[in-house]
């Protein structure tokens, strides 16, 4: 999967439509105090919106703990919850470092929905955090579920729109490259009235020698045969 | 027996940790002309009449994998056809 790099986090587009699924959950789902989402980064996760700052600290917690509920619930695909009390999905007690500082935040429960692309695919997590003393009803777990799904859409279509955006840079300098050991292969031709395997050929046994790459000792000799002409290189 | 050519191709792909996909865009940034199930058939064993049973594609291919090797700090360890 291709990580969210910067340049995913800073969009301010899906910045401003995942902030309105933690504003909506917040709003929508009956205990929530505190809401963020957790998106898998590159192999590591961070926080990329966050209600308050209660959210946020109890979320660093666990990626700095590497496990709790949110990471829990990503890992699994399923939805956890807990009230670091004993009562919730058989996970309590498991999080001390987390339960410490949820504890010192004021926040007595935790629900943590997978956002799902895949039935096995989560990319990352909706994290409701609760003050109040009664955890999270079926209600609630539904409707967080709900919320789940569109922040996954909102994201997944996100990370599809990197990974085009990623292929075209590629597509792009793997073209400019083609283009210039063409242009090599062409000069080295008539230099040397030779086929054009036999122009690849004696760049590639220089690149080979030189442990170089071939791209650069084309750009080289066709920036050098342009200045001689008193041309200039490329359009 | 000494493996085939294309074995040799694959087993440094792999062993690289270059997707076809990665092979695919060296290569065609090289100069082939192969479209990438082509490419992917004759690593795999199949349609050896296509992509690299011309000794230039054959050649594109080691180049692509061995760039790759030498970003990784490795000099050129796939061997050329003329090495073969």
């Amino acid at each position: 999967m291709l990580g969210l790099g910067g340049a995913v986090l800073d969009d301010d587009a899906l910045d401003k439509l995942l902030q309105k699924v933690v504003l909506l959950a917040l709003r929508a789902v009956g205990p929530a105090d505190a809401v963020s989402i957790t998106v898998a980064d590159n192999g590591g996760y961070r926080t990329s919106n966050s209600t308050a700052e209660a959210a946020l600290a109890i979320d660093e917690a666990q990626y700095e703990g590497n496990d709790g509920p949110c990471l829990q619930a990503l890992r699994s695909g399923r939805q956890v919850a807990s009230d670091w009390n004993g009562n919730g999905d058989g996970h309590e007690g498991r999080w001390p470092h987390v339960r410490a500082k949820a504890e010192e935040m004021g926040v007595s429960a935790v629900l943590s929905t997978p956002l799902l692309q895949a039935p096995d695919q989560a990319i990352g997590a909706l994290n409701i955090y609760s003050r109040g003393g009664d955890g999270f009803g079926e209600d609630a777990r539904r409707t967080a579920e709900l919320l789940g799904e569109h922040a996954a859409i909102v994201l997944g279509n996100a990370l599809a729109l990197i990974g085009a955006t990623h292929l075209n840079e590629q597509l792009r300098a793997a073209l400019a490259s083609r283009e210039i050991i063409g242009e090599a292969k062409g000069i080295i031709m008539e230099r040397q009235s030779c086929t054009r395997d036999e122009a690849f050929d004696i760049l590639r046994r220089a690149s080979q020698r030189e442990n170089r790459k071939l791209r650069d000792l084309a750009e080289e000799l066709v920036v050098r045969v342009e200045a001689r002409r008193g041309g200039h290189p490329g359009p | 027996m000494s493996p085939a050519a294309h074995q040799i191709l694959e087993s440094a792909r792999s062993l690289a940790g270059m997707t076809f996909d990665d092979l695919w865009l060296a290569y065609m940034a090289l100069g082939g002309n192969c479209p990438p199930r082509t490419v992917r058939a004759y690593l795999q064993g199949r349609g050896a009449d296509e992509a690299g049973h011309d000794r230039a594609d054959y050649d594109l291919l080691a180049h692509a994998i061995n760039e790759w090797f030498v970003d990784q700090g490795s000099n050129h360890p796939v061997p050329y056809r003329d090495e073969l």
